[in-house]
């Protein structure tokens, strides 16, 4: 389905964006006497972005009449199998993982997220519960050693500092 | 002068550091999350107690390694190591899943030396020659390469050109937030001060390939197919003369790309490996093989992008301007030293200057050599179950994202971007002409509006330097290519259709 239509939702999408810059750069200050301020970009990029919506919008409405959904193509769907829950998941866990990065710390928010996420992509039957935490720390321990005191970078300490 | 230059370097302090460099170079390279400018600016200060000799190699080192790193992960994991790397996935990452990564690696790593390699030849004979001429670009040349750059987008988007346009502008629309150049007016912030400075470019590279990579890994995670990883036995060089004969015009042009971009100052291996990546799709005679794993994808986009270090040199050394961003370090590191690059430094530090470019030569021959002993240990890498393998590449990079500068904004705009280029990619977007409009803005931008301010008001120049001419046909002409070759693509999809 999406397929069919997706010129027109990328086309209605963009337009959205597009118009929503255009308004926000009116109220852009235009800075000293400049027949090229910083207004101006905003201004055009925004003004192309909308024609190029418009367009791919009538593009969207001509392939959607004509998309004839041949068989092969069903199949090829089918075996695809795109499973979009493992997505929506990975999704939540990343920003569980970057909500709680800097109060935990990054060692503990770190081994909390490689442990959901490898757990999120392993299929069931597969999962080993103990293996993965084992992992996910080790992981944590490897790159806090070689990034914090090889490369002396900063990462949080949360409520280990 | 060159022979006492290369002398000065054949201590084992000197060649130590340079070999140290080069792996360390390697490895930041590598890693997504960090980069050969971030790798060099970590160094700066450890060269502070060294001979100025001494801490320019291992920068050197730092610096081809860093950009050279890059194509191990753009490989094997479809995520580049530094945005340098970006078109060597296009390609590199079909050849790996093929079960071509030992091949693809070679191939890399070959042509990232002869590419450092000839653009060091360049610049040992010619820079100061080509300084004189680069020197009469001005901000209307650099609008119109810069508008150049962003028309090769018509054929980085597949297919569809409208498209292609359409990823690019709304890059540049997300260039724009913070504030604007020369008047530093704060442009959709909405209030918000962490956005004055704008999106990091890392955050926005990291987002688009690394966090993709996770979604579309989650969206397959019902099918565990592991990788066939064909062990690959290293046989001699690992071109074919064949192969090599075939390339040899790819491998030029990209050179000459890489160099010429490098030598813009403020455009560097990030554009130009893109762009010797389209234009070697445009002047292919099967561009359709392009995307899928051919060689010539990894070539382009890998000669151009070590081309590009010696052209960024060549300002650096002969007009104290740097190249991109990792020179714009290296000039720290001169001053450092008390030594200000610019015309006058091929007088008075004439040997350190010729020991900069030994130190490069061993530097490359050190990639070479080091990126080839590491072969099988690289690709042992695809061997690491995927499940695992990712999200601790994620990781890195978010520590990457997240050290740049130390605060979790950048962290959050690796996400917004991962999310806005998965949603992308569903609609049939692609996503390099976003990170080329991306980059590009702050370019096309900033030239502009100084152009027009130093004609007072007046666009004429923009259209009378015959500089900026030349670079205006050659967009209208690459558009027209593109726009042609959609326009026969669609007929015989037409007239197939009207066969069946």
């Amino acid at each position: 389905m999406l397929k069919k239509y997706d010129g027109i939702i990328s086309g209605g999408v963009l337009f959205a964006i597009a118009l929503f810059i255009l308004l926000a750069s009116l109220n852009i200050t235009t800075g000293a006497d400049l027949s090229v301020g910083s207004d101006f970009m905003p201004k055009v990029i925004s003004s192309l972005l909308l024609i190029c919506s418009v367009i791919l919008i009538f593009q969207g409405i001509s392939k959607s009449k004509i998309y004839k959904e041949d068989i092969e193509e069903k199949e090829d769907n089918a075996k695809r199998e795109l499973d979009y829950v493992g997505v929506i998941l990975s999704l939540l866990s990343l920003f569980a993982y970057m909500l709680i990065f800097v109060s935990l710390g990054f060692f503990i928010s770190t081994i909390l997220y490689l442990f959901v996420q490898i757990i999120i992509f392993t299929p069931k039957e597969k999962r080993k519960l103990l293996k993965t935490a084992i992992i996910s720390v080790v992981i944590s321990l490897v790159i806090y050693v070689v990034f914090v005191h090889g490369f002396r970078l900063m990462l949080p300490a949360g409520i280990l500092g | 002068m060159f022979l006492e230059g290369f002398l000065s370097i054949l201590n084992p302090t000197c060649m130590i550091l340079i070999m140290v460099g080069t792996i360390v170079g390697i490895v930041f390279g590598s890693l997504p999350g960090l980069t050969s400018t971030m790798a060099i600016a970590l160094s700066l200060p450890l060269t502070f107690t060294m001979e100025p000799v001494q801490g320019l190699s291992l920068l050197m080192g730092l610096y081809i390694g860093g950009i050279s790193g890059g194509l191990i992960s753009a490989i094997l994991l479809k995520i580049p190591g530094t945005p340098s790397s970006i078109a060597t996935t296009f390609d590199g990452g079909p050849m790996a899943e093929k079960g071509e990564a030992g091949k693809a690696l070679n191939v890399g790593v070959i042509y990232s030396f002869i590419g450092t390699i000839f653009s060091i030849v360049i610049l040992i004979t010619l820079a100061p020659r080509i300084s004189i001429f680069t020197v009469k670009f001005g901000p209307y040349e650099y609008f119109a390469v810069a508008i150049f750059s962003l028309s090769m987008v018509g054929s980085l988007a597949s297919g569809n050109i409208v498209k292609g346009l359409a990823s690019a502008l709304l890059g540049m629309s997300f260039a724009l937030v913070g504030a604007a150049p020369i008047t530093s007016a704060l442009r959709l912030t909405f209030g918000n001060h962490q956005l004055d400075k704008g999106f990091d470019m890392l955050s926005v590279m990291i987002g688009l390939f690394a966090i993709v990579e996770i979604f579309e890994a989650a969206e397959r995670r019902k099918k565990t197919k592991t990788g066939e990883t064909s062990s690959y036995t290293l046989k001699g060089i690992g071109v074919s003369l064949k192969e090599f004969k075939e390339q040899f015009i790819n491998m030029i042009r990209s050179a000459l790309i890489g160099l010429g971009i490098g030598i813009l100052p403020g455009i560097g291996g990030g554009t130009s490996n893109m762009i010797a990546y389209s234009v070697a799709q445009n002047s292919s005679k099967e561009p359709e093989k392009f995307g899928k794993g051919c060689i010539d994808g990894v070539v382009a986009s890998e000669t151009a992008n070590n081309a590009s270090i010696g052209g960024a040199l060549i300002p650096l050394l002969t007009l104290g301007i740097p190249g991109d961003t990792a020179t714009a370090m290296l000039i720290g590191a001169f001053m450092l030293h008390g030594i200000s690059p610019g015309p006058m430094l091929f007088k008075t530090h004439g040997v350190l200057v010729y020991g900069i470019f030994a130190a490069m030569i061993i530097a490359s021959i050190a990639m070479l050599i080091f990126m080839r002993l590491g072969m099988k240990g690289f690709v042992k890498i695809l061997s690491i179950p995927r499940h695992i393998l990712l999200p601790a590449i994620v990781v890195m990079c978010i520590v990457g994202a997240y050290g740049a500068n130390n605060r979790m904004f950048d962290v959050w705009a690796v996400l917004l971007f991962g999310v806005i280029g998965y949603l992308l990619k569903k609609v049939g977007f692609s996503m390099s002409p976003f990170i080329l409009g991306f980059i590009l803005e702050n370019i096309v931008e900033t030239n502009l509006v100084r152009g027009v301010q130093y004609s007072s008001g007046s666009i004429t120049p923009f259209i009378t330097s015959p500089i900026a001419i030349i670079f205006f046909v050659l967009t209208v002409i690459s558009i027209l290519t593109v726009a042609y070759k959609e326009m026969k693509t669609n007929k015989t999809k037409l007239e197939v259709i009207k066969v069946i």
